[in-house]
């Protein structure tokens, strides 16, 4: 298989970035072909957009992101084997993650270059924004008070930033120094409008209650030991009729995923488990695989659920 | 187990792990000549070969698994 890249030159943030990649990886050449082959124009043109805010966060230093996605791919096999082999993910508390990954300056540094691209090239990330975007945003009301939990490398906030329903922003996160790097990531991608940026544990006895119009956990239950009770608060700070845009994936090994869903069902059971109504939901199979192939082999498939606390 | 039973073993393993009944594999055989079989397929074809033939292959093995002889000589080895 040859990756035609003459797809891609009308989008200029792609192709910067998938040139970049293929600079420092050519091997990755197969993938990047099954990740855009199937792409339709409206699609493309959304994730060039997402492309060029990827851009901006890398700044000057695009070599370096390639280098460590491609470093942090590596690190995913390894999990892929203890996965396969044992059926578990090899990590299973938040303090095996912490002293494994999160506490290791280096590592996490390059852990999060390496997401940071992936939301492009890996396509259930790259769809969950475009569904967060054509799907949830659009469903809110005019003067939406909008909660984020775990905002991250800020992408989810800066899309929810964009939008004249949204009247109200806040994002919680249990670290400060992430809180500090998303803070940082919405001032590089321009976002002027104030947005309340707090030290809050998700987990944590349920602090707010009824506030929020709309609210999104995206690839963070997956990190919990108790991913219930995280819906839990989120219940209570959700209006009755509120809605949740959740991003989960199941059989899916990573260096800091200790919650194991072993399938779609079994994910959706759990969130109407905590008293969730759904709405939606999209079940996005990993790159180059249909969803029947990845449920035949429990591969990792991306949940997307847009869930609403009953009136 | 001879060489020849290996291969034939194998090549039902590939067709399982990558859903393609129409592969078929000879000792030359790399992932460039078999669709799907890429960095992540090849962790999976490592554990089912390992649950097929109840071995167990290390780190090394596994990153030096290059082509499908390769498979065979270590399988071979391993099932003595």
């Amino acid at each position: 298989m040859t990756f035609d890249r003459s797809r891609l030159r009308p989008f200029a943030n792609l192709d910067k970035i998938v040139g970049a990649l293929l600079e420092v990886w050519p091997e990755h050449a197969d993938y990047c072909e099954a990740r855009f082959r199937d792409d339709p124009p409206g699609f493309m043109t959304r994730s060039d957009e997402l492309a060029g805010l990827v851009v901006k966060l890398a700044g000057g230093d695009l070599a370096t992101y390639c280098q460590d996605y491609k470093w942090m791919c590596a690190e995913f096999l390894k999990e892929e084997l203890y996965f396969r082999r044992e059926g578990r993910y090899r990590l299973s508390t938040f303090k095996e993650a912490y002293d494994e990954v999160y506490n290791k300056a280096d590592y996490m540094s390059r852990y999060v270059r390496g997401i940071l691209l992936s939301q492009l090239i890996w396509t259930p990330h790259a769809r969950a924004f475009d569904y967060f975007r054509t799907h949830f945003l659009p469903g809110n009301p005019p003067g939406t008070n909008h909660l984020e939990v775990g905002p991250g490398h800020g992408l989810f906030l800066y899309f929810a930033s964009q939008d004249a329903n949204i009247a109200r922003l806040e994002a919680w996160d249990v670290s400060q120094s992430s809180i500090a790097a998303s803070r940082h990531a919405l001032q590089t991608l321009g976002v002027t409008r104030p947005i309340s940026l707090i030290e809050q544990d998700v987990l944590a006895a349920p602090s707010r209650s009824e506030e929020f119009h709309s609210a999104i956990i995206s690839e963070v239950l997956e990190h919990l030991e108790r991913p219930d009770l995280a819906l839990q608060t989120l219940r209570q700070a959700l209006k009755p009729g509120g809605r949740l845009f959740i991003n989960v994936p199941v059989n899916s090994p990573a260096p800091d995923h200790i919650y194991l869903w072993t399938g779609t069902g079994e994910f959706i059971d759990f969130v109407k488990g905590q008293g969730f109504e759904i709405e939606t939901s999209q079940f996005l199979p990993m790159t180059g695989h249909s969803l029947e192939r990845a449920v035949k082999h429990k591969l990792s498939i991306s949940c997307i659920v847009i869930a609403r606390k009953p009136q | 187990m001879s060489p020849d039973a290996i291969l034939a073993k194998l090549t039902d393993v590939f067709r399982d792990v990558l859903d393609e009944d129409g592969v078929v594999l000879s000792r030359g055989t790399t992932a460039k000549d078999v669709a799907g079989w890429d960095s992540l397929s090849h962790v999976r074809l490592v554990v089912a070969v390992e649950q097929e033939f109840g071995i167990r292959f290390d780190t090394a093995e596994i990153s030096g698994l290059a082509n499908v002889g390769e498979f065979v000589n270590v399988i071979a080895r391993k099932l003595g």
